[in-house]
């Protein structure tokens, strides 16, 4: 029975469950907990053309729903992930979405270039949205011209992989903001990454993180995503992937009937490590009684509010 | 490390302190690892992660912690029963291999508070494998002797900063007793005892354990990062056991 199978462009994908950049490190962490190759795909941490140190810590601060990080896009570097991790790609068989980003068009534009050439690899999920580093990615991604112009020439280096772009929650037009990615020749959108937030440790007069602003994640990124995904799936025909509070399989449900394709799975893979696995699992069954047969049926069956 | 969901097999509560039980048969859990132990749900709970907590004790199939209320997460485990599952995720972290502790002639443990906690672990397994150790612990006072409940150990010494129970003084004084050389110093309590026990570093060799907020605990959030003289280490995986001249204490 296919009917978890998705196509997010030209990429098909055996279910549509993914985990969320930089909530998966590398993905060989995760093989001692299970056969990743069940999933639809992994999606690792997010890569520069030079390895970065991160941010000082406190690095993480867990309120009652949410969690708030700044984590600072810490990685390895471009030559060290194709030294080291790309020989684990190969020997994997689900698909290898790798998530990267840099400070300006051109550190873009190098990696896209050398990963177009890795047959391990199966797409590109472009970063123009992370809300922890002070140089680079957002800035892309909430200027449109610059956007345009980037994905542009991702198209025309990495003509070999699918372009997905991870959106910021900040855009101010998230309907033009989609059109112009569509535009521009992108293949796929990833919505959204985390936002901007701020919390005190007011026992001790001080911020919690070392870092003082962090991306919020958790459930209650939920609605702002199912909002942005519907607006999204609207206005443009590339696909939507939607990430943003999912712990449960009806959380998957509504992102599906906000009109997404396939969903990645972000804060709830530290809690329990095998959560991705459990919810293809449910997410089959409750296909399989409700006699739906792709994911787009969801959304078919929809009622509407009167 | 596998994930489980294990059965509380006993928990108990002694004012702050909450010993926690579960019957787990492994053969790889070694003094100084940690496991993430959380609810199986977190639909209607004020968290959403797991908590890391050392092991106290591992032998005969039970697995044990011992762990200090403090916040919401320690406040609603004050309130599960024996019976109930929880998901835990371990054993995590560092170890020190049998054959490094072979190499000295005597391992001093020094914990302060709560820290005893894992050096209970190293002070059994020690015991076990017939090595020479000496087990410091430190409190403020003698109302604070219920961390060490159930504990019969007769290599342990205590020190209390009022000198109601043992020593009067810090735990870590027990260095200046101290004159052979060969001597392995393992450690686990507040930041200010690691900056005491900085004074010894010339004379012993000293690895203490870290503790610091975590998400996953098992390497991929890069949360619970310490910065060492060579960058940033996570504490969850190159830790929790660190050596002392590693680390940069006035960035931890």
């Amino acid at each position: 029975m296919h009917r978890l199978k998705v196509k997010i462009g030209k990429l098909e994908l055996e279910n549509p469950i993914m985990p969320a950049s930089g909530t998966f490190g590398y993905g060989e962490e995760f093989m001692s907990f299970f056969d990743i190759n069940r999933l639809g795909a992994i999606v690792t941490k997010g890569l520069s053309l030079f390895p970065k140190e991160g941010n000082i810590p406190p690095r993480i601060y867990e309120g009652g729903k949410y969690l708030l990080n700044s984590i600072g896009l810490e990685n390895i570097g471009l030559e060290k992930f194709i030294e080291t991790k790309v020989p684990f790609y190969e020997r994997l068989d689900c698909k290898v979405i790798v998530n990267f980003f840099g400070n300006r068009e051109e550190d873009y534009c190098k990696i896209a270039e050398k990963l177009n050439n890795i047959d391990a690899i199966d797409a590109l999920e472009v970063n123009v949205s992370c809300p922890n580093v002070k140089k680079g990615a957002i800035e892309f991604g909430t200027d449109l011209k610059i956007l345009y112009c980037l994905i542009k020439e991702l198209k025309k280096v990495a003509d070999n992989k699918p372009i997905i772009v991870k959106i910021s929650p900040i855009l101010p037009d998230i309907k033009e903001a989609g059109q112009v990615i569509e535009e521009a020749g992108a293949d796929a959108i990833t919505a959204i990454n985390t936002i901007k937030g701020i919390e005190f440790d007011s026992k001790n007069y001080k911020y919690v993180l070392g870092n003082i602003t962090g991306g919020m994640s958790g459930k209650c990124l939920k609605p702002v995503s199912l909002r942005i995904v519907k607006e999204l799936s609207e206005n443009i025909s590339i696909p939507v992937i939607g990430v943003g509070g999912i712990s449960n399989v009806e959380d998957i449900i509504d992102f599906f009937l906000a009109g997404a394709k396939a969903v990645q799975i972000g804060t709830a893979n530290f809690s329990n490590p095998l959560i991705m696995l459990e919810l293809i699992e449910q997410l089959r069954d409750v296909m399989e009684f409700n006699n739906i047969n792709s994911v787009d049926e969801f959304k078919r069956v929809m009622k509407r509010a009167t | 490390m596998r994930v489980s969901v294990l059965q509380i097999d006993k928990i108990e509560n002694v004012d702050d302190l909450i010993i926690l039980q579960f019957k787990y048969n492994r053969d790889d859990i070694y003094p100084g690892q940690f496991f993430m132990i959380g609810p199986l749900s977190f639909e209607n709970k004020d968290f959403i992660l797991n908590r890391p907590f050392s092991v106290s004790d591992y032998g005969n199939g039970l697995l044990k912690f011992r762990i200090k209320i403090s916040g919401k997460f320690t406040k609603w485990l004050l309130n599960c029963n024996e019976g109930d599952k929880l998901r835990l995720i371990g054993p995590l972290g560092n170890f020190i291999e049998k054959k490094i502790f072979e190499k000295y002639r005597e391992i001093i443990l020094i914990g302060g508070g709560i820290g005893t906690a894992p050096l209970i672990f190293f002070a059994n397994y020690f015991r076990k494998n017939n090595f020479s150790y000496k087990f410091s612990v430190g409190f403020k006072s003698k109302n604070e002797l219920y961390y060490l409940r159930d504990i019969k150990d007769k290599n342990i010494i205590i020190y209390t900063e009022d000198g109601s129970k043992g020593e009067k003084g810090f735990c870590t004084e027990i260095l200046n007793t101290i004159n052979r050389d060969e001597v392995l110093i393992i450690s686990c309590g507040p930041k200010g005892m690691y900056y005491e026990l900085k004074q010894y570093k010339e004379k012993f060799h000293i690895k203490v354990l870290l503790e610091e907020r975590m998400a996953c605990g098992f390497g991929v959030c890069l949360g619970c990062v310490v910065k060492t003289f060579s960058g940033y280490k996570r504490v969850c995986v190159e830790g929790p056991i660190f050596d002392l001249n590693e680390i940069d204490l006035e960035k931890i």
